[in-house]
């Protein structure tokens, strides 16, 4: 009892420094709770507790994107958002797959090397964006939306990658998947308007500590439910957001449940990079050379391509790009969701560091160049102007 | 000219306007709580400028913006700030009101107005009985909404 308390102090103290360190340096706090993680690897030995609070913070990460999810924004914007998040599907997620089939990896791990290379990080490219003042700029409504498209491919690619996971990629398993899906996630896509005051009705609890035990109480089992289902347990969490969301008690949810996804989910992150053993690194340095190379490349041509259609400069181009290189949260989930179902074999076991190199990697190099990239276009500004 | 108004999930909302200067005011209001004002000059995509405002500060900037902004001499008057306001109002000698008790006028049931004292003379009776008859030349402290107020008025002209 008092070794797990030690390494849970031990574990929530290396997430204030590391925390600490990344904003001083300006950066997210995502790759320096992995960081932490890989750090701590040889010290934790009570995995099953760490395992079953990152749990808790994967749930509560998707259900919290569900409930900020924006449908009144998707319905504005339905055809720029659309057109603009299918190209950045069509560009990016093909090259981690190819990859992933280079390397001789069978088509579901290659699928979700694709999804993990694919996929932006909302936390990571939302916080450098409003630290850089960037919100303001011509090109934020285009980041956004490709932002609010990934958040909804996530999820339906997380239900059928662990979908294929658990029912199996013959005609059979996946005919099962899709009526699973159907079944499961279209109700709440199509929720009938009048559910919602009855929900309302629902919610109205008045005790705030009641109401917090209620709240977390239908997270978790909506995510039990899901993992019966054979999805991950992300899927039911963020469905449930998604529901909550429309009701009048969406506030007071974020605002009771906000510290508690920021403990866990930190613990989430933390927890990826303690399952990477040290030796696990051996042989993934080139892949994940490619990934970061083609990821970032990836990213720029996305943003080159959607901008072109919707007559932004050219800086306002270069910036879109850079904005979506960090990857972050969801390539993560991606990743744990992989090494928990796939069967053993070579992918099952670089899939974790391949994904946390990338994440360490991109998220670097995204924000440092969404910080530096006006100051460079200044500089050139400036210099055309002198000639 | 009109101000545009959008939203940007994950950050706040965002707000526009071209001004006749030709230039481009951006705010942001960020779910956060913190608001920035970002100035692009004409034909700019970077702004020239930004201002970054707690909620308080945004308040008081707003108000001398739209000139509702007045030096307060109280500190704060939290009572303004809830639209409950204090008004002291003089009873006209011969008006209806005038010899009439305040449970007859139903002052509170019909306007909503609360009579916290009476000056009458030198002598102040402090929260009144609704068997206190009203005199001509009574000042009457009162506390109320605005509409309140407005009610409260037509029944001491006897309208």
């Amino acid at each position: 009892m008092s070794q797990s308390l030690l390494e849970l102090g031990v574990i929530l103290a290396v997430l204030f420094a590391g925390g600490l360190a990344a904003s001083r340096l300006r950066q997210s706090v995502i790759p320096a709770y992995i960081l932490g993680g890989i750090l701590l690897h040889n010290f934790v030995t009570n995995v099953e507790l760490i395992n079953l609070l990152s749990t808790i913070g994967l749930m509560l990460l998707l259900f919290f994107i569900g409930l900020e999810f924006s449908t009144s924004y998707l319905r504005h914007h339905a055809r720029p958002i659309a057109r603009a998040g299918v190209v950045d599907l069509a560009v990016n997620f093909p090259l981690g797959l190819l990859i992933g089939r280079a390397m001789g990896w069978d088509w579901l791990a290659s699928s979700y090397l694709g999804a993990i290379v694919y996929i932006s990080s909302s936390a990571v490219v939302t916080k450098a964006m409003i630290d850089n003042r960037q919100a303001a700029n011509p090109e934020a409504d285009t980041i956004i939306g490709i932002l609010v498209f990934e958040d909804l491919a996530i999820v339906l690619i997380l239900a059928l990658l662990t979908g294929f996971q658990s029912g199996g990629v013959e005609a059979a398993g996946l005919s099962w998947t899709f009526l699973k899906i159907a079944l499961f996630v279209t109700p709440f896509l199509l929720l009938p308007p009048s559910v919602i005051p009855r929900l309302n009705r629902l919610l109205h609890v008045e005790s705030t500590e009641l109401f917090l035990l209620m709240a977390l109480a239908v997270v978790l089992l909506a995510s039990a439910l899901s993992t019966r289902l054979g999805f991950s347990e992300a899927v039911g969490a963020f469905l449930v957001g998604l529901l909550f969301s429309e009701t009048a008690h969406r506030q007071r949810i974020i605002d009771r449940l906000a510290p508690f996804r920021d403990l866990f989910a930190a613990i989430f992150f933390l927890s990826f990079g303690l399952m990477i053993p040290w030796e696990g690194w051996s042989g993934t340095t080139l892949p994940i050379l490619a990934l970061v190379l083609l990821g970032a490349a990836g990213k720029m041509a996305t943003g080159w391509l959607v901008c072109r259609s919707s007559r932004l400069s050219t800086r306002a181009c270069a910036s879109t790009g850079t904005s979506l290189i960090p990857r972050g949260e969801f390539s993560i989930i991606l990743a744990v969701a992989a090494a928990a179902g796939l069967p053993d074999g070579p992918a099952r076991e670089t899939i974790l560091p391949i994904a946390a190199g990338f994440v360490l990697a991109t998220g670097a190099i995204g924000v440092i160049g969404m910080r530096e990239l006006p100051i460079y276009w200044a500089k050139r500004m400036k210099r055309k102007g002198e000639q | 000219m009109k101000m545009h108004e959008a939203e940007l999930p994950g950050v706040g909302r965002k707000f526009w306007i071209h001004t006749d200067a030709g230039e481009k005011v951006t705010i942001i209001r960020h779910s956060a709580g913190k608001r920035e004002v970002y100035r692009f000059q004409k034909g700019e995509e970077f702004p020239s400028s930004v201002i970054e405002l707690s909620e308080e500060e945004a308040r008081e900037v707003g108000a001398v913006l739209s000139g509702e902004f007045r030096l307060r001499t109280v500190e704060r008057m939290d009572v303004i700030v809830k639209e409950m306001s204090l008004e002291w109002v003089k009873v006209e000698p011969g008006s209806s009101a005038d010899g009439r008790t305040i449970r007859e006028l139903a002052i509170r049931t019909k306007t909503g107005i609360s009579i916290l004292a009476i000056l009458r003379e030198d002598l102040c009776v402090p929260g009144p009985e609704s068997s206190e008859v009203l005199k001509g030349d009574d000042v009457l402290l009162v506390i109320g909404r605005p509409e309140h107020h407005k009610r409260f008025r037509k029944v001491l002209a006897g309208e």
